[in-house]
């Protein structure tokens, strides 16, 4: 029942994995889910909350891509030898 | 008074006359640690002493001067890198930004208590700014601290291992289990409330470690739940949890209410 900072971190893993994963040119852009595709807005206004939401998904992709890696071979060591 | 620290290199010769004349007769240049040697014969204060054999033999670094501009030097140095240390930390953690989180007073502390629990009657609720920023918790009632929160948050995990104590559940695992429990409930809580003002784009002054401190607000009023529920028992706490919600609900809605 316990949920502890170790749940969470593998919780957050397995999320930031899942959003890594998916590519966004091949599949993402084709079901329309891309930071890229169709923004045409006027510069003052606001972007809508779809566009805000790939946006954020889009630089958490970029940013966390390479430390995931890192991390996900920490977890597996761990895994393996602690069981 | 000659070895007076804090004076600069140039300005500590300039004030030590009794060695100038023996000093620099005998060595040209003063930083050359070479020329210091000559002094080995006649060092002016081992003449205190002629009788004692147990001062030992620094060579070059018995000599005062040298001493002083080693201390200097070292002193330079530690403040380097003093200043270089507290640059990398500032990058990681914004410890300026948290100091004024922690600045609290007694007077604060206590009639913030009192408002968490009882938020109806309070009519004034704006904050008000200095310059740059809002007003030190200290002089405000209505700014948000962490000290309370952090404080908070400590008891809380010292409550409830006692109330699990009392029920004979309690092992020492348990503390750390509470523990990484409740600073994981406010990681994510803080990770939904950052997630959702970035997407919806509300235009707000709040900053993140405010966020937190609101956040931490809510373990006053589980503290105060649990210890009436080892007086009264589960209805007393379920009532008292009820209260402590409201009231906390009340406190958020006022608060944020100027901040958007």
């Amino acid at each position: 029942m316990a949920f502890t900072l170790w749940n969470l971190f593998e919780a957050t893993l397995l999320c930031l994995n899942a959003v890594c994963i998916l590519n966004e040119d091949r599949f993402l852009a084709k079901v329309g889910w891309s930071a890229k595709s169709g923004n045409v807005q006027g510069f003052g206004e606001h972007p809508s909350t779809k566009a805000q939401m790939f946006n954020l998904l889009h630089s958490i992709r970029t940013v966390v891509r390479i430390p995931l890696i890192f991390l996900n071979i920490v977890t597996i060591l761990f895994k393996l030898i602690l069981g | 008074m000659n070895y007076n620290a804090n004076t600069s290199g140039r300005q500590r010769y300039i004030s030590n006359p009794p060695y100038e004349g023996q000093g620099f007769a005998s060595t040209p240049k003063v930083p050359q640690v070479q020329g210091f040697s000559n002094y080995n014969a006649q060092p002016p204060y081992q003449n205190v002493n002629p009788l004692e054999q147990s001062v030992p033999n620094l060579g070059v670094l018995g000599q005062p001067m040298v001493q002083d501009m080693a201390m200097q030097y070292g002193q330079q140095l530690a403040g380097a890198g003093k200043t270089m240390l507290k640059k990398e930390v500032e990058r990681f953690v914004p410890v300026s930004k948290l100091k004024y989180y922690f600045a609290v007073d007694t007077k604060y502390v206590v009639s913030k208590l009192m408002l968490l629990f009882f938020p109806f009657t309070h009519k004034d609720w704006s904050v008000k700014y200095e310059q740059d920023g809002p007003v030190q918790p200290r002089f405000e009632i209505n700014a948000p601290d962490l000290y309370i929160p952090t404080m908070a948050y400590v008891t809380y995990v010292l409550v409830a291992g006692l109330v699990l104590g009392m029920q004979q559940r309690f092992s020492p695992e348990q503390i750390g289990i509470l523990a990484s429990s409740a600073l994981a409930w406010c990681i994510v809580e803080l990770a939904i409330y950052s997630c959702t003002l970035y997407i919806i784009q509300i235009e707000t002054n709040l900053r993140t470690l405010d966020l937190l401190a609101y956040a931490g607000y809510k373990f006053v009023g589980t503290i105060l739940s649990i210890l009436v529920s080892l007086v009264g028992g589960k209805t007393s706490y379920y009532t008292c949890l009820i209260y402590a919600n409201l009231a906390l609900a009340f406190f958020w809605y006022e608060v944020l209410k100027s901040k958007f």
